[in-house]
């Protein structure tokens, strides 16, 4: 019940990193949020061009000018509204180093507000609203990464483990929590190695392993293996946080150099020439990361975001990377299986993470009350019930079709 | 003709309407039987329907259920009284399935939904027609059942004194297969009766694909 | 450059229906290769039979197979109006090959080809097409064919046979293990119920008489592991079906001071393994969750121990199936609900666990009263003679019986309420002298005629004494 084995497919990013840094031009999605600067306005690396509806920023990873208000596609094969802003190349930045040894709550609060940190493990949620809380006694640095190819939290936590524990221990004074625990999946000696120094200098932090499963890197999840315990809608009814390793390195560079998320790491792997973990500017359009990944081993591809087993197709490869994308796999096999006659083994059922029985819920796809009563609402869409289907019923399909008829 | 055509096919009392099965199912263990059953059910409906009709002015609507029933109480008793003394083997073996026919949902049906609203030409033609068809379902399941689950075939044996005929006859070689005696159960008439509209339905499909 | 828009997840995993259904299949060739050696090959090397007798068992098994193939080919044909390529993709997808199996696995081997193919037939049809195809039955199709041929047949298959196959008639007898505990009066014992079959061993390695699936409980329990260890079978069914059962009957067995012989031979004769292993695990009709198959198996072994002991027919397995099948879609609501809040499982565990205590505790107890003859009673009792009274035609026999030596020596009526015309027939032919004379074989004991009740009222009392003093 706890998961399902996938393979890893991590080996051909394990320890690649290259940067590209130097996009012609960056988008960022205007939807419902609120524009600071107007189209022909200049603007400077790490200023603030969107306010949302969190009352966060978005800010601008690139020096240049706003040139236009452009109908571009998002990471989830969208057409939305982006501001184009180009590239002056002259990089001239905002930010500089502070210290941080003495900082209080509210002056935590008020930066991670200030410098737009979200949560950096693909939900995107504003990270100053998750530690605006007093109640917090354990923290959880979730660097799980279950789903396969994904290898980008990774390479954060494995280049800069210094860092995210600086970061851990301003966190751990500010909250005085009673523990820390770093998650990392089983049998990563390399990464053991780099991580368990530094747990034997502070007793607070510990490093757990969590066994091979997919979903394990789910907040549930975790914090019912490593807590044995179980909470209705957010970890922090159990005075639990839990945070992504890289959400946590963006807060010691907020907190150290006043620098707003401007940067992320992206792993692109599968089917591409040259596949690799890619430092970006957030709003590149991906088509110009060609220059990284050099071209596709195939005339035909399914271009992926947001993991394989989350995440979906997108029709061009002219999407904009913004701050919840992780990864961009290309596959070349990919084929649509027809799906037979259910044949009521319940493996759904077993295998299921949120605890809901989604053969019961396509028998019963038109019947709301019943619908209710089978608990739709807690899917998180993992796909595990789609993928373990011997008769290939996308039953993800039925349930997102159900969630949409219980609201 | 298409009122009655109506009532033997497109609105069929057993197979399509569903009314009846009760004596659908006990009584179809004899061709003979089935036969005999068909022409009361026939009698009571023609009688009940043409006076039911009537009348059907001067029944206030809220006393309709008990008057009609007690019509065909009526009409059921006579019936019967005129079986015991002329037709006494038939009596026997309609047995408690004679007075049932009061609340044979078909008599109850068709005098409330036609009957009541139709002039007496249009209800007597429908009496038929209804009759008719639950006649001929009984017998096609009766003949099935008797035929495949005990080897005979009963013409006319209950009433022969009265018409002097006895028609018994056994079908085909005792062999391994047939007879079959779960037929005769209440389990093979349960069976025959759903595969017969399953049947039914089916061909009824058919015909309404080839129409467009 | 062309890029694809599909649905995920892009991670595809190497299991599929296919593969379910030829693990299946690979599971079940040892138990026909097996039989094939029993009814066949054994037969053909004690003369018993001709080639075409040795391969029988093969030939009954494909015909079975091959005829819901074709049967369910014609309906989707006839009626389906499936044509050309539409028809070849429903077969692929059908699996008709299935039922017809089973029923040829469970279906005696002596059932003429005639029957069995008509079984197969209703088993395609009323089991599975009715209710739309594959994957949509309510009923295991394979159990209505066995069902419909079993209460149509079972005269026509008992006189070319039964169960029993040619050398089996020779060495062994006419009756199957569970016929023979039918024949018991009450509830038997080692020597009445395993010895004339040989030991347990003969039950569990499956040189009993039985059908093609069924008698080999080791084969069976080998399939089993390999359907677990490729991860293709609800395996809480048969384990908590079986542990019921034997439960069950190892109560019943330690109220009549039984041993562990007692629930074993129970669990290894009749189809109880093979269909709790293929049967009641037939992933269509069995339920989804995993708190509806601990529900379903423990019913299940409840009903079956019921219908062992407390009906007619000496099989509980196919009629406990098909009852439970009835209940899949409550089960599989009390799973789901369980599955939110664990407590809403309690109930149903409780009435289970009430069940299964009160069941097997009332059959043991009726039996084990029934050894003990109500009519017979001991008054008073000696070295060396016993008072006891027996209830005869008008009320109780009261007789003194004199013991010298662990044997009656002679036999002094005290009371009876016999009518004096029918007593006096006892009493002329010197019936009392008769019995004490022939105390040793009791049973063989003519009763007087004319007097039917009084004389074997005698019988029994003395009987009965010998049996006390036997203990």
């Amino acid at each position: 019940m706890m998961g399902i084995r996938l393979t890893k497919c991590k080996k051909q990013t394990m320890n690649k990193i290259e940067e590209y840094l130097n996009p012609k031009y960056v988008y960022f999605k205007i939807d419902e949020n609120e524009m600071l600067k107007e189209v022909d306005d200049k603007v400077l690396k790490g200023e603030k061009i969107l306010k949302t509806k969190f009352d966060t920023f978005i800010h601008s990873s690139v020096s240049g000018k706003i040139v236009d208000i452009v109908e571009k596609l998002d990471y989830q094969n969208k057409k939305c509204k982006f501001l184009k802003i180009e590239n002056d190349f002259k990089e001239k930045e905002k930010y500089k180093e502070q210290d941080i040894k003495k900082i209080t709550k509210d002056e935590f609060i008020e930066n991670l507000k200030n410098n737009g940190i979200v949560g950096l493990g693909g939900a995107g949620f504003p990270t100053y609203i998750k530690y605006n809380t007093d109640e917090a006694k354990t923290l959880i640095i979730n660097a799980v990464e279950c789903e396969p190819y994904i290898t980008a939290d990774y390479n954060n936590l494995f280049n800069h483990t210094k860092e995210v524990v600086e970061a851990l221990k301003i966190i751990n004074k500010i909250y005085k929590l009673d523990e820390i625990i770093i998650a990392i999946k089983v049998g990563n000696r390399l990464l053991k190695e780099k991580v368990i120094p530094f747990t034997r200098k502070n007793n607070n932090i510990k490093l757990v392993e969590v066994p091979n499963l997919y979903p394990m890197g789910w907040e549930k999840s975790l914090v019912r293996y490593i807590k044995h315990t179980d909470y209705k809608k957010l970890p922090i009814e159990k005075n639990i946080i839990v945070s992504n390793v890289s959400t946590i390195y963006a807060i010691y560079e907020s907190l150290k150099f006043n620098k707003p998320l401007i940067e992320k790491v992206v792993t692109l792997s599968g089917d591409f020439k040259n596949s690799t973990n890619v430092k970006v500017k957030i709003g590149t359009e991906f088509k110009e990361l060609k220059e990284v990944f050099k071209d596709y081993n195939n005339d035909e591809i399914t271009l992926i975001t947001g993991g394989p087993m989350m995440g979906e197709s997108v029709s061009s490869d002219e999407f904009i990377i913004s701050n919840n994308l992780n990864s961009v796999i290309a596959l070349k096999d990919v084929k649509e299986e027809d799906a037979i006659t259910c044949l009521r083994c319940g493996k759904c059922s077993d295998n299921c993470p949120a605890k809901i029985c989604p053969v019961l819920v396509k028998d019963n796809i038109n019947d709301k009350d019943e619908l209710k009563r089978l608990n739709v609402g807690r899917c998180i869409e993992c796909g595990i019930c789609s993928f373990i289907c011997p008769s290939k019923i996308n039953l993800r399909e039925y349930l997102r079709k159900a969630k949409k008829k219980v609201k | 003709m298409k009122t009655i055509l109506n009532g033997i096919f497109k609105e069929n009392p057993v197979l399509v309407l569903l009314l009846g099965l009760c004596s659908t199912l006990a009584v179809t263990t004899k061709f003979e039987n089935a036969y005999l059953m068909g022409i009361c059910v026939i009698i009571v409906l023609v009688f009940s329907n043409i006076t039911v009709s009537l009348i059907k002015k001067i029944v206030p609507k809220n006393v309709e259920v008990p008057v009609y029933i007690l019509i065909i109480a009526t009409f059921v008793t006579i019936l019967e009284l005129l079986l015991e003394h002329y037709v006494k083997p038939l009596y026997d073996v309609l047995g408690i399935y004679l007075p049932l026919i009061v609340v044979n949902c078909i008599v109850l049906g068709r005098a409330l939904s036609v009957a009541s609203k139709s002039n007496i030409r249009t209800s007597f033609k429908d009496a038929i027609g209804v009759g008719l068809g639950y006649t001929f379902v009984l017998m096609i399941i009766a003949l099935f059942r008797e035929v495949f689950g005990n080897n005979r075939l009963t013409l006319m044996s209950s009433i022969s004194n009265l018409t002097g005929y006895k028609a018994v006859y056994k079908v085909f070689e005792d062999n391994t297969l047939f007879p079959m005696q779960i037929l005769t159960t209440p389990a093979g008439a349960f069976l025959t009766l759903g595969l017969l509209i399953a049947l039914f339905n089916f061909i009824k499909g058919g015909k309404k694909r080839e129409s467009r | 450059m062309k890029f694809n828009i599909l649905k995920g997840p892009f991670v595809k995993s190497k299991n599929s229906t296919h593969k379910i259904m030829n693990n299946l299949l690979i599971a079940l060739i040892p138990i026909i290769l097996f039989s094939f050696y029993k009814n066949g090959i054994v037969l053909y090397l004690n003369d018993k039979t001709d080639l075409y007798g040795m391969f029988y068992p093969l030939i009954f098994v494909f015909i079975g197979t091959i005829t819901t193939f074709i049967v369910e080919t014609l309906y989707a044909y006839i009626f389906l109006k499936k044509r050309k390529n539409e028809l070849i993709n429903y077969i692929k997808n059908s699996f008709s090959l299935i039922p017809g199996l089973f029923v040829s696995l469970v279906l005696p081997l002596n059932t003429p080809l005639e029957i069995l193919v008509f079984g197969c037939f209703v088993a395609t049809i009323i089991g599975k097409m009715i209710y739309g195809g594959f994957g949509k039955n309510i009923f295991n199709p394979a159990l209505i064919g066995c069902l419909f041929v079993v209460s149509t047949y079972s005269s026509i298959i008992n006189t070319n046979g039964g169960y029993i196959n040619k050398y089996e008639l020779d060495t062994i007898g006419s009756a199957t293990p569970l016929t023979n505990v039918k024949l018991q009066e009450g509830i038997g014992s080692y020597e009445t119920l395993v010895e004339p079959y040989g030991t347990l061993e003969d039950f569990f390695f499956g040189m009993v008489p039985g059908s093609v699936g069924e008698t080999c409980s080791f084969l069976i329990i080998l399939a089993f592991f390999y359907l677990m260890f490729k991860r293709v079978i609800k395996w809480k069914i048969p384990v908590i079906y079986v542990g019921t059962v034997f439960i069950m009957t190892y109560i019943i067995g330690s109220i009549n001071d039984f041993g562990i012989w007692y629930p074993l031979f129970h669990i290894l004769s009749g189809g109880l393994l093979f269909g709790a292993v293929f049967m009641a695990t037939d992933p269509v009709t069995s339920p989804t969750t995993s708190v509806g198959q601990i529900i379903y198996a423990l019913f299940l072994g409840i009903l079956t121990v019921l219908f062992r002991f407390n009906t007619s027919a000496p099989e509980g397995v196919l009629t406990s199936i098909l009852t439970m099948n009835m209940f899949v879609m409550l089960l599989d609501k009390i799973g789901s609900s369980s599955k939110i809040a664990i407590d809403k499982i309690i109930i149903p565990l409780l009435i289970c666990i009430a069940l299964i205590v009160g069941i097997s505790i009332n059959i043991g107890n009726k039996y084990n009263k029934e050894q003990t003859d109500t009519n017979f009673n001991i008054i008073e009792k000696t070295d060396n003679y016993y008072i006891a009274t027996q209830k005869g035609n008008g009320g109780p026999i009261k007789a003194k019986l004199y013991i010298t030596n662990a044997k009656i020596t002679n036999i002094e009526i005290l009371e009876h309420n016999e009518t004096p015309s029918y007593y006096k027939l006892v009493e002329d032919s010197n019936y009392i002298n008769k019995l004490i004379n022939n105390q040793e074989n009791i049973e063989e004991v003519d009763t007087v005629s004319g007097a039917t009740i009084s004389s074997s009222a005698l019988k029994k009392l003395v009987n009965n004494v010998l049996t006390d003093m036997e203990r």
